[in-house]
């Protein structure tokens, strides 16, 4: 049961990255990082 | 009210490579070290179990005293990346924010589990990077470039350290950047991708770069050095070597298999890309130091270990100012990991300082072993004297005292010393006592007071994080059609009386030795200088090829019978070689490190 929900969230989630990632061709962007985060994993 | 006792453990390379553990005890560096240096697995990226022992050992510390462990990574954000094969964005961040400590999982289990009660905190990649080349560094303010294979999710990063508060300006997104070009282009060569990448920078100088258009053809480039691969190549070992084909395609050299010989063309793209690099790495600090009005430059992350762009960047003076750490790279991402987290031990506007001590952050090796007591040569006086007199009369010497350095080079406690004047020199080093390629360079160690009489950049490099070239007043005239010699003959035509440390394009990778930096070391020469009025030896690792740097008495001592070698310095005792074994046995002996190489 989890696996299959695993699988779908993971697509969900590539989608929504695919849509938010910046376009391929390469460049500096923008960094939106914040360099003070310790905690995020 | 005085402050609680605070313990950082910094972790880094961890299920990637050079695994390696730093430890700050009430902000102050007290030790560090690589895994592999322990397991005797070049660039191991197990667990640092060993490292994380020793550091806690020379610390006096149990487990217990760990009040904090700092990894140089942001692991959901690497998995999510690897996983949907999409750089980071706000939904992952908060992921990783917001999901408890053990689903990072397989990364954090061996740590929590070392460590049940410390707190476990995760830099960014190159944050980590930055951190620990910034606060070894003289620097108070200064902008950074951190070139690397891969961060969490991104290939290169820069902005402006200003006493340690991180303004992270812009970032490369994606894997396949510059790095990752340098790799598959070693790998293309037929050396081992991820980690051979220094042998392509020594190959490189005995090429001509005609390949750097075709190279373009495989990136997308622009003004500012922002570059990717136009195939979706990734960081992985076995997608890079299908990835090999793509580079043939481009240039229509083909790919050299690991024992093949070198042909021209092969050495023309070693040439190629190290041109392409440099070009590349100086772009993005021009690009940065308009961006940034910043007068000084950190020069890290992996590709900052690539000395010659380093130099040419010093050399161009695009930054008044430049550091190149020499464990920019992964060996010192634990170290910067646990400095980000102990930057609150000073009040905000002042910089943490780091006293790295010439880097030698390891343990000491330890007694001789009993097995070497009957090969014991006697000697009066400074042990310095003696065996600089040994090295002027043509001797090789492994030399094995103090505290291990930090890093990826020998920085002259785990060392072989030899006469760079000696006739035949850099052949005997590298076939008979190291194993390894003919065409392999070695570094001059020169004092640095007199480095200024022989190249023509006396500025500092105390950690062969340089490339400068010889005077030239003191090279010899090359034939016309010198470059059209084949390699072999170019490596050995007379070209400065220091012809062991001397490329063929006159360029060396400096080691400057200042006595406040590396005391011992600096003694050495200075006798040898006295000797023979040279202020320069050759330095380079004891180690054969692929293994890790002798660490132990014992396993110089183990080395050292493998080898040519003539000599051996254990602490204050010096021990000659007790038999010459035969080629085959010294291979079956060496073949024991053939697959982690």
């Amino acid at each position: 049961m989890a696996r299959p929900i695993l699988q779908i969230g993971l697509r969900l989630l590539t989608a929504i990255s695919r849509f938010l990632a910046p376009a391929p061709g390469g460049g500096w962007r923008r960094s939106s990082r914040n360099p003070r985060d310790l905690l995020g994993r | 009210m005085p402050r609680a006792r605070s313990v950082i453990l910094g972790l880094g390379g961890y299920l990637a490579h050079d695994a390696n553990a730093a430890l700050l005890v009430d902000g102050h560096l007290v030790a560090a070290s690589q895994e592999e240096r322990f397991t005797r697995i070049k660039h191991d990226g197990c667990y640092p179990r060993l490292a994380i022992a020793d550091c806690l050992a020379q610390a006096g510390l149990a487990p217990a005293d760990v009040t904090d462990v700092a990894f140089a990574e942001k692991p959901v954000q690497s998995a999510l990346f690897n996983l949907t094969g999409q750089p980071g964005n706000a939904l992952t961040r908060a992921l990783g924010r917001f999901l408890p400590e053990r689903v990072a999982g397989l990364y954090t289990t061996p740590a929590r589990t070392q460590f049940p009660a410390a707190r476990f905190h995760h830099a960014w990649h190159h944050l980590s990077h930055v951190a620990g080349a910034f606060h070894t560094s003289p620097f108070t303010r200064a902008a950074f470039l951190c070139v690397d294979g891969k961060g969490e999710d991104y290939s290169a990063s820069a902005g402006v350290i200003d006493h340690g508060e991180i303004k992270l300006l812009w970032e490369q997104p994606w894997e396949n950047g510059l790095g990752l070009l340098y790799t598959l282009v070693t790998a293309h060569l037929g050396f081992a991708s991820f980690g051979s990448e220094y042998k392509v920078m020594g190959l490189a100088p005995y090429g001509r770069p005609v390949h750097v258009e075709s190279l373009l053809k495989l990136v997308h480039t622009d003004a500012r050095g922002g570059l990717r691969l136009r195939e979706p190549v990734r960081f992985r070992h076995t997608v890079m070597t299908a990835a090999v084909p793509l580079v043939t395609a481009a240039t229509g050299i083909p790919a050299r298999g690991k024992n093949d010989p070198l042909t021209d063309a092969h050495v023309d793209l070693a040439a190629s890309i190290q041109k392409l690099f440099e070009d590349e790495v100086i772009k993005m600090a021009r690009f940065l130091r308009a961006d940034t009005g910043e007068a000084n430059l950190i020069f890290c992350g992996g590709c900052a270990q690539n000395c010659v762009a380093a130099g040419r960047l010093r050399a161009l003076g695009i930054f008044e100012t430049l550091f190149n750490s020499p464990v920019g790279g992964d060996m010192g991402s634990g170290l910067g990991a646990a400095i980000l987290l102990a930057r609150d031990r000073v009040a905000p506007g002042e910089k943490l300082r780091i006293a790295a001590d010439g880097f030698y952050l390891g343990s000491e090796p330890g007694p001789a072993p009993t097995a070497a007591a009957p090969w014991n040569v006697p000697y009066t006086g400074s042990l310095h004297d003696f065996v600089a007199a040994e090295i002027a009369s043509g001797k090789t010497v492994g030399w094995v005292r103090g505290r291990m350095e930090l890093g990826a080079r020998a920085l002259g406690a785990r060392s072989i010393f030899a006469d760079p004047r000696a006739p035949g020199m850099q052949s005997r080093l590298n076939l008979a006592v190291k194993f390894r390629e003919s065409f392999r360079p070695f570094a001059p160690a020169v004092l640095a007071e007199d480095v200024g009489a022989w190249f023509d950049s006396a500025a500092e490099s105390d950690y062969m994080n340089y490339t400068a070239n010889l005077l030239p007043a003191r090279r010899a005239a090359l034939p016309e059609n010198f470059s059209a010699f084949k390699l072999r003959d170019r490596l050995d035509f007379p070209r400065s009386e220091i012809q062991s440390v001397i490329h063929v394009d006159f360029s060396a990778r400096l080691q400057t030795l200042r006595s406040e930096v590396h005391p011992d070391f600096h003694s050495l020469v200075a006798a040898f200088k006295k000797i023979t009025g040279l202020p320069i030896l050759i330095n380079t690792s004891f180690n054969v090829s692929g293994q890790p740097i002798v660490r132990t008495a014992a396993e110089g001592w183990d080395c050292f019978l493998n080898t040519d070698l003539d000599l051996l310095v254990l602490n204050d005792e010096v021990f000659r070689n007790p038999a010459l074994k035969t080629r085959d046995e010294k291979l079956t002996w060496l073949a024991q490190f053939s697959k982690s190489a």
